[in-house]
């Protein structure tokens, strides 16, 4: 059932047994596992079934520290949220990611890789990926032709990543969820205030408006919130009317500990003979591809965090390039999309040309370190809803560029040791003791961490249960309950993490 | 990358080594010349690059930066082997090939100019960069 709150009678009162706000790739997945059951579920999208500029203009934000892209265009508000123009990149999260790692401060979830595999098998569904199978070997005894630079050992190894058509979550599930007797979708419904009891325990209410001055109030026995982290913070911050510091704030841990992914070109891997190394290449929408990894064991050797390096460009090719966190500089996120796809299409057609190559970019994407100084806040300005906007302060630590360098070095000597080439590190790698970062530092648009899970209300805003500590009723789903980033894109593990938060859900009914 | 040259330079220093030798002394010009050739370099990188790298690695190593240490160094191993100016091409190839191999799967690398190296080829680059052209 589909409802636009722009149409419904002023101070409409709507009532569920589970309110979802946000309905991008966490919103809609845990939506989608409520379709045929007896409960009443709603949920609230704050924009329409297209993209709106009035409504994307509630994403605005400044920012400060590393230099960002925009907020107003790393992000879409409207149904199906950043899956609109997501480019499909899934990979899971190691095991490694989710320990307590002693040179990672603030590392350890509580919760194991394995409790995650089901839920990923289940997520490979929602975006449209082949069999749940990460493994080298099973996907080379499919083809043959991939051939690994050097087999998987004890130093580096070939981490299998698959590709989502993309699927568009706005497209491939609107009939189904608008079709749902169970779900009552809402556009137009922008979650301003969340209320909750005299003793801020649990969740009374929400309050949500659009730009047609409507606002209504909805109250539900679950809420789940799902905005991406930026929004999931801001929304916890900004309602604090009756918790000063916002909602789930008491240990002023909301909207701190705010990790991307590095995203940045790091080395150039030389080879002695032309290859076109297929099992690193790249086909937009379709099949897998390999990065180069680091082992845990040498990552605990190194006291490094996980990252790990495409092969995608030819040295050729990419030399050219402009850097993304210049391409993507446009606040219209149509505009800068656009400029994306132009770069991709012109380096795509010139990859094409190219013969005998053996030159190729190695891409590093490594984890950012848990740093409760890289965080959102709230700006005093306000948007056209009088929500504050959101304020981020992007701060990296020496660890991350040591990590890349280490990372490409190690990298390096498995290619010599392999007898195949030589690596080259970037100049910005040259001087160890050189801790700044290069202009063309980008981050790959991943927002993770912001309400990060801790068995531990003094460390961490949710429990292993994606719950708000102190909050009965209240959760928070998406990457902004990761603890840690991993190497890999956030996408398929925080769909992941929301069909294990709707199981448990599902248990309390 | 333009390597015609250093090629043909790699190609004369292992003739120049299958020579018969008459003065087996440990500083050995015909020797320092066949040692000088860091192979899988000169498949990427022209002579002049190599020899930049060579002195990148002499000032990063200043005590190792004369021809008859670097030579010294080239030509014994951790397993006590050596070679000698009576070696054949094929003997020194082999023996600074299992060098490198082993430098680079024990972690004995050295980054020079970004380059990740053996520290065995980054001393040929050193000793390159020291003999006359």
């Amino acid at each position: 059932m589909h409802i636009d709150a722009k149409e419904l009678p002023n101070n409409s009162l709507i009532e569920g047994d589970v309110c979802i706000i946000g309905a991008g790739a966490a919103g809609i997945s845990i939506a989608l596992e409520w379709i045929n059951t007896p409960f009443k579920v709603i949920l609230l999208e704050g924009g329409g079934f297209e993209y709106d500029d009035k409504v994307q203009d509630l994403y605005d934000g400044k920012t400060t520290g590393q230099h960002y892209y925009p907020l107003r265009s790393s992000r879409l508000h409207y149904f199906g949220g950043t899956t609109g123009h997501w480019a499909g990149f899934c990979s899971t999260f190691d095991p490694i990611d989710f320990k307590k790692r002693d040179w990672v401060e603030h590392s350890g979830w509580p919760i194991k890789r394995e409790d995650l595999d089901p839920f990923y098998k289940r997520a490979h569904k929602n975006v449209e990926l082949g069999p749940y199978e990460y493994d080298l070997n099973y996907w080379q005894k499919k083809d043959p032709s991939l051939i690994p630079l050097f087999p998987d050992a004890d130093v580096v190894w070939n981490k299998i990543w698959q590709f989502s058509p993309p699927t568009r979550f706005g497209e491939k599930y609107k009939d189904t969820i608008v079709k749902a007797k169970s779900i009552h979708l809402y556009t137009y419904a922008n979650v301003v205030d969340i209320s909750a009891n005299e003793n801020v325990s649990a969740i009374k209410k929400v309050t949500v408006k659009n730009y047609a001055g409507k606002q209504h109030t909805v109250q539900a026995k679950h809420f789940i919130i799902a905005c991406c982290s930026i929004q999931n913070a801001r929304l916890l911050l900004a309602s604090n009317k009756q918790a000063a510091k916002g909602l789930g704030n008491d240990n002023d841990i909301v909207g701190r500990y705010f990790m991307e992914h590095l995203e940045i070109k790091s080395s150039e891997l030389w080879l002695a003979k032309p290859n076109e190394l297929k099992l690193y290449g790249f086909t937009f929408g379709k099949g897998i591809s390999a990065e180069l990894a680091i082992t845990e064991k040498k990552q605990e050797e190194f006291k490094i965090l996980n990252g790990t390096a495409s092969l995608r460009s030819p040295l050729e090719i990419s030399k050219n390039m402009k850097p993304m966190i210049d391409i993507w500089s446009d606040k219209d996120p149509r505009k800068s999309l656009d400029r994306l796809i132009k770069t991709f299409t012109d380096a795509g057609k010139q990859q094409q040309a190219l013969v005998n190559n053996r030159s190729y970019e190695l891409f590093t994407r490594v984890e950012q370190a848990p740093n409760p100084s890289s965080r959102v806040t709230l700006d005093t300005e306000k948007d056209s809803l009088g929500v504050p906007r959101a304020m981020l302060h992007w701060e990296l630590t020496p660890l991350e560029k040591r990590s890349i360098r280490k990372i490409n070095e190690l990298i390096g000597q498995q290619v010599g040791a392999a007898g195949i080439g030589r690596v080259r590190l970037m100049d910005y790698l040259h001087d160890e003791k050189d801790n700044s970062w290069p202009s063309f530092t980008g981050g790959g648009w991943h927002h993770m961490g912001t309400t990060r899970m801790s068995d531990d209300p003094k460390k961490g805003v949710v429990n292993a249960n994606c719950k708000v500590h102190g909050i009965s009723n209240l959760y928070m789903a998406g990457s902004s309950c990761y603890v840690t980033a991993a190497a890999p894109n956030p996408t398929l593990t925080l769909i992941a993490l929301s069909l294990r938060l709707s199981d448990h859900l599902k248990t309390l009914m | 990358m333009k390597r015609r040259t250093f090629i043909v330079l790699s190609a004369m220093a292992t003739a120049t080594v299958s020579m018969p030798f008459l003065n087996c002394t440990a500083h050995n010009p015909q020797l320092d010349k066949a040692l000088s050739v860091p192979e899988m370099l000169s498949h990427i990188c022209n002579a002049k690059t190599i020899k930049e790298i060579g002195k990148a690695y002499g000032n990063k190593v200043p005590e190792e930066y004369n021809i008859k240490k670097i030579e010294d160094l080239l030509v014994s191993n951790s397993d006590n082997n050596t070679i000698s100016a009576k070696s054949t091409p094929g003997e020194i190839h082999t023996f600074i090939d299992k060098n490198i191999h082993t430098d680079f799967e024990s972690g004995k690398t050295v980054i020079v100019n970004g380059w990740v190296l053996s520290v065995t080829e980054a001393r040929q680059a050193a000793l390159l960069s020291l003999i006359p052209s």
